[in-house]
């Protein structure tokens, strides 16, 4: 009783402490941008020049322009919305407007009253013979703050092969150093030691929370309706939140407000068809955008009947809306949809996403931005087996809704501050089994639904201390609820809770509160110039996430199952510190950067062995909770124009996790754990019409438990496993080549548009990787030989690894066309 | 499991076509480790107890038959009976018989080492009808006769949990695919419960279905689980099967009781 109540009094005194914490660290944070915002405003008179910036051909938005002032060796950067704003005091000033791939523009304005200048830029063909390279561009890569952070066009992603002729956003994002993929064929990002489901992928803002079509071979972002992606590996703003490793951010097309365009592809398994336009010139636009695979139509016309009667195919559809009601308010409305549906014979599965997202820019006055965003995304999938007495209906989903408020606030050209709220409801609904058949044995049951209420509120400021120091910080807080109506199980013995050991069910009712979790999110990111070409930065940030996937396998499936955080599965918390060197060469030409980074994970859960996550009623009697770590360095040499671009990027990382109850409570690699990863990445423009393109990636082969014995149990031979050296082995080094000739048409299509093929080989050197290693016993040395049957004369039998291998060598041809 | 292996069996089939290789792998030094087989039945013929150790990998010998171990059952009624080995480890059980209801402790002494193991043996149901039928070669079931029975559930208000062995002909059926177990906590009864193996024309098939206690279900769920395992990244961690067994031995000791139906193929 006694060291009950001093526990119960530590807990209090450390809450107590806590929260002072807390509160000094708000007051530093509110104290400095309040010094940052009036203290350093300019004292003579200032006005505002802002707008934005847009594409000349499609009058769609540029992120990322920078606009800088000769004079005062100063410059701002176009945020998400393409929107610009900048306070300068009274004067003459030249403002250089560039972006990479665009040609510059200058202008020398008057500032005396506040300006509006929205900009078009066009886009930089290249002309063999003019190869310009405008000196004293101020590179974004050395002089922002930010760091650990990826970006890609699309049209990059677009130059690179394909496999069965489609380009994947995915797959191209795993060549990026510090992201690794779990092995072939998944869609799955790992970010610098981080899980899967410790990234947020998110489309126009709006979650996916399972990007993949046939089980992770291709994702859901179709690369004709995506405009460009961003991956923040660490140094993550306050603005961004939800799970601890990464943010993806993709963003979609908004659709040309020039003229009427179609574009599309013909490929091996896949066709698109793009449609966008203007609904008003310069005011309003859509766009369309479809996929569809069409295996299944050729199976149609196959003799064998149990061919013919398969189903398996994915569409995606991405639909957006763009308004422009006058130069303050400009509204959005995007939206996608796919599916998945692999059925055969008498089982099927069909899987997809869904999500709405709704948006308004608005500028209140030349300095105060305000997004409001709308956000709704739905995941869900169906299994079924229709053939009694077996026969049954599964039914999962989990959906969100999502608001928010961001707030970006121009305070002078040395200081902008960023706040903002969000506030999420999530409801999950693991799995409803009923019976489908009339003969049916098996017996209606459904999970307990789950709901949960997350809220955050952030602050940042990112401040120009001198020429040479930038800063970036800022406060996050995240609340977390699972509310009602939900039961909670009580256990006799709160360490070890098994299934037995239930002692009572806590009901709660309808938007009661079961379990709340808070916490603070300090981020901060530094610059130090060392010459106009090289820079160092650091980062620190602290993430919080209050949902994971419970899977005991390491890529993803469409049945995985998310769970939100509860009274006994904390939240997972992660701090990650980064140090990185930038530097440019050749005016900006070539850039390199390299980066280390430190990362802590904490209230990781792993499964004991035997468990069945998907189907458990009481998930915290299978778990295990405990930590991981991660640390690597990510060098990357980067071309990003002229004809020949790419990029060279090598990883070396080492990622452990640290759980009681598995290998022996010793430290073990997960699976993806892979130290040396190294991608080369290169496109090459012969000349107008034709381009080359070539990737070779290498990695150390996957993290696997090795058998150290056998043994014979009822005339079975079974792999022996120590327990106390979980993935212990290693699968052989992966490597593989793949390359792509591009050629454009010379004649136009039907008198206007333009036609390209693209051929590509996956896998051009013919690499056997295995995809999976498993142990089992062979006759005769033919892994093919079925050890059961009957009918094959035993000469040899051996116990041996036996890999299998998915892609020897995939040639393939698309044709893709633009009007 | 089961579930997991028939969607991946899915996209195989429907998309792309593999092929598997032999590869050379470093396999470290085995450390041989005791592996326990014990099964008492209310049936005494079914009735053993079998010991061997691991073997290093490439080993020729599969398993090594242990024949110098002391082993000791014993009943909740006190009763205690030391095994003798008879040949290739296995032990002999004489005087102790199967009773349903009874919880049943095997202690195995063996280099020093202690390891312990008890198991209850819960009652089982009869299998009211067996039935077959015949299925066509297709991309899921090769030709062949299938055999379905019915049985109600061995106690009512409870889970329980199953194993069914299949004999053709009186030789037992254990390959890979032949581990058969469930529970009926998600089904109203064990209604035409078919079983996934073709028969042929005058075959004699008998079906033996044994109780199994809640660790002895997870023992031969996890045992299906690792020898069905792909080894890929869909599939979780290989881990040895969870043993009742104490003293980190492999295998199982298992009290069950057992009925049985014999049919023939015409």
């Amino acid at each position: 009783m006694v060291e009950t109540q001093t526990i119960i009094m530590t807990d209090k005194l450390r809450g107590i402490r806590m929260d002072n914490i807390k509160y000094l660290l708000c007051v530093f944070f509110l104290s400095l941008i309040w010094t940052a915002s009036f203290s350093q405003s300019p004292s003579n008179e200032a006005f505002t020049i802002s707008g934005y910036v847009k594409d000349a051909a499609s009058g769609e938005d540029i992120i990322g322009v920078t606009i800088y002032v000769e004079e005062l060796k100063t410059g701002a950067v176009t945020n998400a919305y393409g929107f610009y704003s900048l306070s300068l005091p009274k004067g003459n000033y030249n403002l250089t407007y560039s972006f990479i791939g665009y040609r510059s523009e200058v202008f020398a304005i008057q500032l005396d009253k506040d300006i509006t200048k929205n900009l078009e830029l066009a886009e930089e063909t290249y002309q063999m013979e003019e190869v310009v390279i405008t000196s004293e561009r101020p590179e974004q890569n050395v002089t922002e703050v930010k760091m650990s952070t990826e970006k890609l066009k699309i049209e990059r992603i677009k130059s690179m092969p394909a496999l069965f002729g489609e380009v994947d956003v995915l797959r191209s994002v795993q060549l990026l150093p510090g992201i690794q993929s779990a092995g072939e064929g998944t869609t799955g990002l790992f970010v610098r030691g981080g899980s899967a489901d410790q990234t947020l992928l998110q489309m126009d803002e709006a979650p996916i929370y399972n990007p993949s079509h046939f089980l992770g071979f291709f994702s859901v972002f179709n690369p004709d309706a995506i405009k460009d992606l961003e991956v923040y590996k660490g140094g993550i703003p306050a603005k961004y939140g939800g799970r601890i490793s990464s943010i993806m951010d993709i963003r979609m097309k908004e659709g040309n407000m020039k003229k009427f365009t179609a574009s599309g592809g013909i490929g091996l398994i896949s066709s698109r068809l793009t449609l966008e336009g203007p609904i008003a010139k310069d005011r309003a636009s859509f766009i369309v955008s479809a996929r569809r695979t069409y295996v299944d139509q050729f199976a149609r016309f196959a003799r064998d009947t149990s061919i013919r009667d398969n189903r398996v195919y994915f569409y995606d559809l991405n639909a957006k809306v763009n308004y422009k009601l006058n130069d303050n308010n400009k509204f959005f409305l995007s939206g996608y949809f796919g599916r998945d549906v692999l059925n055969l014979d008498d089982a099927g599965i069909n899987w997809g996403n869904k999500t709405g997202t709704f948006r308004w820019n608005h500028l209140f006055n030349k300095r105060l931005f305000l997004n409001t965003t709308l956000i709704y995304s739905n995941f869900d999938y169906a299994f079924e087996i229709t053939a009694d007495p077996d026969s049954f209906d599964w039914v999962a989903n989990l959906q969100e809704y999502n608001g928010k408020l961001d707030f970006t606030y121009f305070v002078n050209p040395k200081s902008q501050v960023d706040f903002g709220y969000q506030a999420l409801y999530r409801r999950f609904e693991p799995a409803a089994f009923k019976p489908r058949g009339k003969n049916s044995n098996i017996e209606a049951f459904s999970f307990d639904k789950q709901y949960a209420f997350e809220q955050a509120a952030y602050i940042s400021n990112q401040l120009k201390i001198s020429d040479k120091f930038s800063m970036e910080y800022g406060l996050r807080w995240s609340i977390f609820q699972n509310i009602g109506p939900g039961s909670v199980f009580k256990y006799r013995d709160l360490e070890n809770r098994t299934l037995d050991g239930i002692i009572d069910t806590v009901k709660y009712a309808r938007n009661k509160v079961l379990k709340t979790y808070h916490g603070a999110e300090p981020r901060l990111g530094m610059r130090y110039l060392l010459d106009s070409e090289s820079s160092l930065k650091a980062s620190y940030n602290r993430t919080r996430q209050y949902l994971q996937i419970a899977s005991n396998s390491t890529a993803g499936l469409p049945i995985d199952r998310w769970i939100p955080s509860d009274t006994y599965i904390k939240p997972q918390v992660s701090d990650q510190v980064a140090l990185g060197y930038f530097r440019n060469f050749n005016e900006n030409a070539f850039e390199f950067s390299a980066e280390i980074y430190y990362k802590w994970m904490q209230n990781q859960i792993d499964f004991k062995d035997g468990a069945d996550p998907l189907l458990s009623r009481a998930l915290e009697t299978e778990i295990l909770t405990g930590k991981g770590w991660s640390y690597g360095l990510e060098l990357m040499l980067r071309k990003n124009f002229g004809r020949t671009t790419g990029w060279l990027s090598y990883t070396i990382s080492n990622t452990r996790r640290e759980v009681a109850g598995i290998n022996g409570g010793k430290p073990y690699r997960p699976r993806y754990d892979r130290p040396h990863d190294i991608s080369l990445v290169i496109n090459h423009e012969i000349n107008d019409r034709l381009s080359l393109s070539g990737n070779w990636v290498y990695q150390t082969g996957s993290a696997i438990s090795i058998p150290k014995g056998k043994y014979n149990l009822e005339g079975k031979s079974i792999a022996y496993y120590d327990p106390l050296d979980r993935n212990g082995g290693r699968m052989p080094a992966y490597h593989r080549m793949d390359l792509s000739i591009t050629l454009k048409q010379r004649k136009k299509l039907f008198g206007v548009g333009q036609g390209s093929w693209n051929f590509s080989i996956y896998n051009a050197y013919m690499k056997k990787n295995p995809w999976t290693i498993s142990y089992k016993e062979v006759i005769n040395g033919n892994p093919k030989i079925d050890v059961d049957d009957p009918k094959v004369a035993v000469r040899t039998r051996e116990f041996r690894s036996v890999s299998t291998y998915l892609f020897r060598i995939v040639p393939s041809i698309s044709y893709n066309f633009k009007f | 499991m089961k579930l997991r292996s028939s969607i991946f069996l899915i996209v195989c089939l429907s998309f792309f076509t593999s092929c598997e290789d032999l590869t050379d792998i470093a396999f470290p030094a085995n450390t041989p480790v005791l592996v326990i087989e014990g099964i008492i039945t209310d049936q005494d013929h079914l009735n053993t107890v079998r010991l061997s150790t691991t073997t290093d990998v490439n080993d020729i010998v599969h398993s090594k038959p242990v024949s110098n171990a002391s082993v000791k059952l014993s009943n909740g009624a006190g009763d205690e009976e030391v095994l003798s080995h008879t040949e290739n480890g296995f032990y002999r059980i004489e005087e102790i018989i199967g009773e349903i209801g009874e919880t049943y402790t095997l202690e195995v002494s063996y280099q020093g080492q202690e390891y312990l193991a008890t198991s209850t043996m819960l009652p089982v149901s009869d299998i009211d009808t067996i039935t077959y039928r015949f299925k066509e070669n297709s991309l899921i079931d090769y030709e062949g006769y299938y055999i379905s029975f019915s049985a109600p559930k061995s106690r009512k208000d409870q889970v329980n949990y199953y194993r069914w062995l299949l004999y053709k002909n009186d030789t037992l059926l254990s390959g890979k695919a032949d581990i058969f177990v469930s529970t009926d906590e998600f089904i109203s009864s064990l209604k035409d419960l078919e079983l996934d193996v073709p028969f042929q024309k005058n075959d004699t098939v008998t079906l033996e279905m044994y109780s199994l206690d809640k660790s002895a279900y997870d023992y031969y769920l996890t045992l299906s689980t690792l020898i069905t395992s792909d080894g890929g990244f869909f599939s979780p961690v290989p881990q040895n099967p969870t043993s009742n067994i104490s003293n980190g031995a492999l295998g199982i000791f298992s009290a069950s009781a057992v009925s049985s139906r014999k049919i023939v193929i015409e």
